[in-house]
């Protein structure tokens, strides 16, 4: 799965493009493991290019924001699709995660918490 | 027309593959369900649902190890029936009921949040119907989804 990633200011923006599920997942963790390993505190995980996901890819949004919230730092969502949202929602997962629908308010957000 | 590929009263349509119970095979099967749902005309807003489905009953059979060894296969077949699309996957490891599994607890935290039975709530929750039986020494589950028209999802919510 391709993943695209740059930074806005101290933002580190992850937007990862296609399917997240068991044969994907991986490659989004070793990402996001990376990424926080470097000290990456503020990060956006934009949503924009990911067709659906499925448990494993929640999983995987779990770690990455317990270990964020461990370190004071702070996982923003944004853009979700309707399959995006869908899961999300299904799973109970919207309360546990902040989101905005697009990619400029969710970079503000990120960047506001520093 | 004399041609059988374009019979005049097709019988249901359906596609069989085995795949190994790894990861490979499941990306198998899930590029398998995509093709025949862009065979027959489910676009990627119709079809997403059964994808997640079967990536979640296989990711199950592969991840806990209650299917075959690695060496065995997974069957799936995909047909589209009168119901919907339905998705039978048969495996030939141990007695094993995923619907018998305690449903989740989605009220929890973050810091509480386990993802364990997350899977099988999704297919439950995504699709119309879903069946287990145990059949000849093979686990059978069956899931079933009319893709609606674009539109609220009203049914459902009352």
């Amino acid at each position: 799965m391709d993943i695209h990633q740059h930074h806005q200011g101290r933002v580190l923006i992850v937007a990862p493009a296609g399917r997240i599920d068991s044969t994907t997942s991986d490659a989004l963790e070793q990402a996001l493991t990376k990424a926080l390993d470097a000290g990456e505190r503020q990060l956006v995980l934009d949503f924009e290019g990911v067709a659906y996901i499925s448990s494993v890819g929640l999983r995987v949004l779990l770690v990455a924001a317990k270990r964020l919230r461990v370190n004071g730092g702070t996982l923003v969502l944004c853009a979700m699709g309707d399959a995006v949202r869908q899961v999300f929602d299904l799973a109970g997962f919207l309360p546990l995660f902040t989101v905005e629908p697009a990619r400029e308010p969710a970079v503000a957000r990120c960047a506001s918490t520093a | 027309m004399a041609g059988s590929s374009t019979p005049t009263m097709p019988s249901t349509p359906r596609v069989t593959v085995r795949v190994a119970a790894s990861p490979d095979g499941i990306a198998a099967a899930a590029d398998g369900l995509a093709r025949f749902q862009a065979d027959h005309g489910i676009d990627r807003a119709a079809g997403w649902p059964v994808r997640v489905a079967l990536d979640e009953i296989l990711s199950n059979i592969v991840r806990h190890g209650r299917g075959p060894g690695p060496g065995d296969s997974i069957e799936v077949t995909v047909a589209l029936t009168a119901d919907g699309l339905q998705v039978t996957v048969a495996d030939e490891g141990p007695e094993f009921d995923p619907l018998q599994l305690p449903e989740p607890d989605l009220a929890s935290s973050l810091d509480e949040r386990r993802p364990g039975g997350l899977g099988v709530h999704l297919v439950r929750r995504l699709m119309d119907r879903v069946e287990y039986a145990r059949l000849g020494g093979r686990n059978h589950l069956v899931i079933t989804y009319r893709a609606r028209p674009p539109g609220p999802p009203d049914r459902g919510r009352e």
